[in-house]
């Protein structure tokens, strides 16, 4: 046998190889395969109330005063405010309220700050 | 604080409630001054009849309490200026949070004519016949009142 028929076989037997192996890994292949997946998730607001209590827009957005102003100037500093009562109100508006008395308006309770930010 | 009172109006349109019969701002272009008219509450001596409020808003309302009042010579009752109208409840004075909104007051005031309370009177004749439980002059005397107004 020369060299070159050698290498035939040789070259056969590695290709029948292969195609023993393609055909068991096609058996093998999953009966189904995922080609697109678009995940869904539901949040809400970790907090007690939704919307001030004081003037009634949603607490994550600035307060009723703050609302104009809000399209033309981004960087307003309206944010919300907690007491320790864990009810949450605009830091402005739970201010002004607090002039008048110093309760918070839910709970009647002496108002006392216990964190503000967004 | 214009802009809560225009919430309110809004909520106000699809208001429904067994004893408010309206709740409307006396012009729609100044939502300030309110008029209400409500339902006496059954097994009360004001059953039957209907009383008007005014409600007043103040430019700092909500963190100050609108002015309620009933109208003169129209309101028999203990916590009633009989003459002017004026009614002391606790929420449009000292109690008052800005929580509580125009719908509440009135249904607060519903209940204030269900329960009076003689230990804050503003009309002393029937403050009295309550403190010392005549109720059957309590009752003839709201009566009375009622149905020479309606007159």
């Amino acid at each position: 046998m020369s060299d070159a028929d050698k290498m035939e076989i040789d070259a056969e037997g590695i290709e029948e190889q292969q195609q023993e192996a393609q055909t068991e890994s096609l058996q093998k292949k999953k009966k189904f395969e995922i080609k697109k997946w678009t995940a869904v998730a539901f949040w809400s607001w970790d907090i007690a109330v939704d919307n001030c209590a004081i003037c009634r827009n949603h607490i994550m957005e600035p307060c009723i005063e703050c609302q104009p102003k809000a399209m033309t100037d981004p960087d307003n500093e309206c944010v919300a405010a907690w007491g320790v009562c864990n009810h949450a109100f605009h830091l402005h508006c739970i201010n002004k309220w607090i002039k008048t008395r110093d309760a918070c308006p839910l709970d009647n309770q002496p108002w006392q700050l216990a964190r503000c930010g967004r | 604080m214009e802009s809560r009172i225009l919430k309110e109006y809004k909520d106000s349109r699809s208001l429904q409630s067994q004893y408010i019969l309206a709740l409307d701002p006396i012009s729609t272009d100044d939502l300030t001054h309110w008029e209400c008219t409500i339902k006496g509450p059954l097994h009360s001596p004001f059953a039957n009849h209907t009383f008007k409020l005014r409600i007043d808003i103040p430019q700092t309302y909500p963190l100050t309490t609108p002015i309620c009042k009933f109208e003169p010579f129209a309101m028999p009752h203990p916590n009633v200026n009989f003459e002017t109208g004026e009614i002391c409840l606790d929420i449009l004075d000292t109690n008052w949070s800005p929580v509580f909104n125009i719908q509440y007051i009135v249904e607060a005031i519903v209940w204030l004519l269900n329960e009076p309370n003689f230990k804050s009177p503003l009309n002393l004749d029937l403050a009295n016949l309550l403190r010392f439980d005549d109720l059957k002059a309590y009752h003839d005397l709201i009566s009375y009142h009622l149905n020479n107004s309606a007159k």
